[in-house]
């Protein structure tokens, strides 16, 4: 019986010794969400400029100009506001960016699609190119050239 | 009262019909399988809220009878008391996932309810309507309302999306994005819809609930959808209407395969779409995408309202259109 209660306390004391990870040495840094600004991966949108197609590309939707049957549009909404579109006709899908310098909107599919930013990293007279930051950092490349 | 309501509803539905083209004619044509479905669940969704509490009010007013009594929808006879009428939906809501927004939406959309006594509501429970079928209990409904069940149900399984079917639901919907409704299934639906075509009263109906909620069922206003999505056409490029059956003389300016014939399905007027083929005689320069006073070019050259397809000749053209505000284009292909 003493044999038994000598061997408890001592597999009990053993367990409570165990230091080996205490929670309080966990270095708060780890603790933080990823994703965050400070370590997302670098981006150069340099590639998207050296290409002129037309084309809307998101983890949501694609469309290309070179597939067909794609309408890529620009409208000029008002003095401030440019709308860019693009819609296939055979499915339906559409993607349109009220892009202005204060509020752009994204909307994919008649629903809006909130967006940190839009940033026109080109325009010339040949065309648009947009950037499209979305809240967790994914970017959105929205090109109409040649209209 | 009744009269005030009934006011109320036509001022609803001439607001409607006001506001909305025939947008099945608009978005639709030009389009199969898939995209045609897509189509009508962008374009044909319920546009208003339906007031829950007032849901038995519209259904008594949507089958009445015409001396403000409703019609029990199973038996055909009056319901004489309305605390013993019961709403029962054609596609129930237990069959539906919460997916959000659309299960809601589902469990209050006008297309989708019938109205009978309430014993028969609860004795019919969750079963799905239909003839019978093996390893299902089905309740079948009266031969003269089998037609406008078999187009509430592929109103059901074209507007909402199919990740909401669950459960009881995937015995007869599945979780793909066409054809969605289980072949079994379909072919009995499209036997119902054949056997008992739309009729005025059905047209009516259609027409209260569109007033009520904002949307008409698309296979109510265009029976032939059906056809394109479930039955024999399955597959094929939707026309909206098709013209009158092929007489004996090739020569006949009424037979419908004459190019020059108006009538021939090929030569109305279909909006833009991304292919065409030898059996397209012109490409007609309009899409409910582009403004309706847009002037257009294809390969550079101005063109008005259409283009004959053998002029242009086989591969890829390009449309350019502009207007006051929005300058567009887009590539073609015509495949031989």
């Amino acid at each position: 019986m003493k044999f038994k209660i000598i061997l408890i306390t001592l597999i009990l004391s053993a367990a409570a010794c165990n230091k080996s990870k205490p929670l309080d040495d966990v270095d708060p840094e780890t603790l933080k969400p990823t994703g965050g600004e400070m370590n997302r991966p670098g981006y150069s949108f340099d590639s998207e400029l050296a290409d002129d197609e037309c084309r809307f590309v998101s983890d949501l939707l694609s469309l290309y100009y070179s597939d067909g049957g794609v309408i890529f549009s620009r409208e000029e909404a008002d003095a401030s506001t440019t709308i860019y579109r693009a819609v296939s006709l055979a499915t339906g899908d559409c993607a349109e960016l009220h892009f202005s310098y204060t509020s752009p909107r994204l909307i994919v599919n008649d629903k809006e699609i909130p967006i940190k930013s839009a940033t026109m990293e080109r325009e010339n007279e040949s065309g648009a190119w947009i950037n499209i930051l979305t809240p967790d950092y994914r970017h959105i490349v929205f090109v109409v050239t040649d209209l | 009262m009744q009269k005030l309501f009934t006011s109320f509803i036509t001022l609803l539905l001439l607001a409607f019909f006001l506001a909305h083209a025939d947008i099945v004619d608009d978005y639709a044509p030009g389009r199969s399988g898939e995209a045609l479905k897509a189509t009508l669940c962008r374009h044909c969704r319920p546009s208003s809220e339906v007031d829950v509490a007032r849901i038995n009010e519209y259904q008594s007013l949507i089958y009445d009878s015409g001396n403000g009594i409703a019609l029990d929808c199973f038996t055909g006879l009056p319901l004489h008391d309305p605390d013993f009428a019961s709403t029962t939906l054609i596609v129930p809501a237990e069959w539906m996932k919460a997916v959000p927004g659309y299960h809601a939406e589902a469990s209050i959309d006008l297309h989708n309810m019938l109205i009978t006594e309430a014993a028969t509501a609860i004795d019919r429970g969750q079963l799905p309507l239909g003839d019978r079928m093996d390893n299902y209990s089905c309740v079948t409904p009266p031969t003269e309302i089998k037609g406008d069940v078999a187009r509430a149900i592929f109103y059901v399984a074209a507007i909402y999306p199919c990740e909401i079917w669950g459960s009881w639901g995937r015995g007869i919907f599945d979780n793909t994005a066409y054809p969605t409704l289980r072949k079994e299934w379909s072919d009995m639906y499209m036997l119902w819809h054949n056997d008992d075509p739309v009729d005025a009263t059905e047209i009516a109906r259609d027409n209260l609930r569109a007033g009520i909620q904002g949307n008409n069922n698309p296979f109510v206003t265009h029976p032939e959808l059906a056809d394109y999505l479930w039955g024999e056409k399955a597959g094929e490029i939707y026309r909206p209407t098709e013209g009158p059956e092929n007489p004996d003389s090739p020569e006949n300016p009424e037979n419908p395969d004459n190019p020059e014939n108006p009538e021939n399905p090929n030569n109305r007027p279909t909006p833009l779409r991304k292919s065409y083929d030898s059996n397209d005689t012109y490409i007609y320069l309009y899409s409910p995408y582009v403004p309706e006073n847009a002037t257009w070019t294809i390969d550079g050259k101005p063109v008005k309202e259409r283009a004959s397809v053998s002029s242009l000749g086989i591969g890829n053209h390009e449309l350019r259109y502009a207007s006051e505000r929005i300058k567009g284009k887009l590539i073609i292909e015509i495949r031989p």
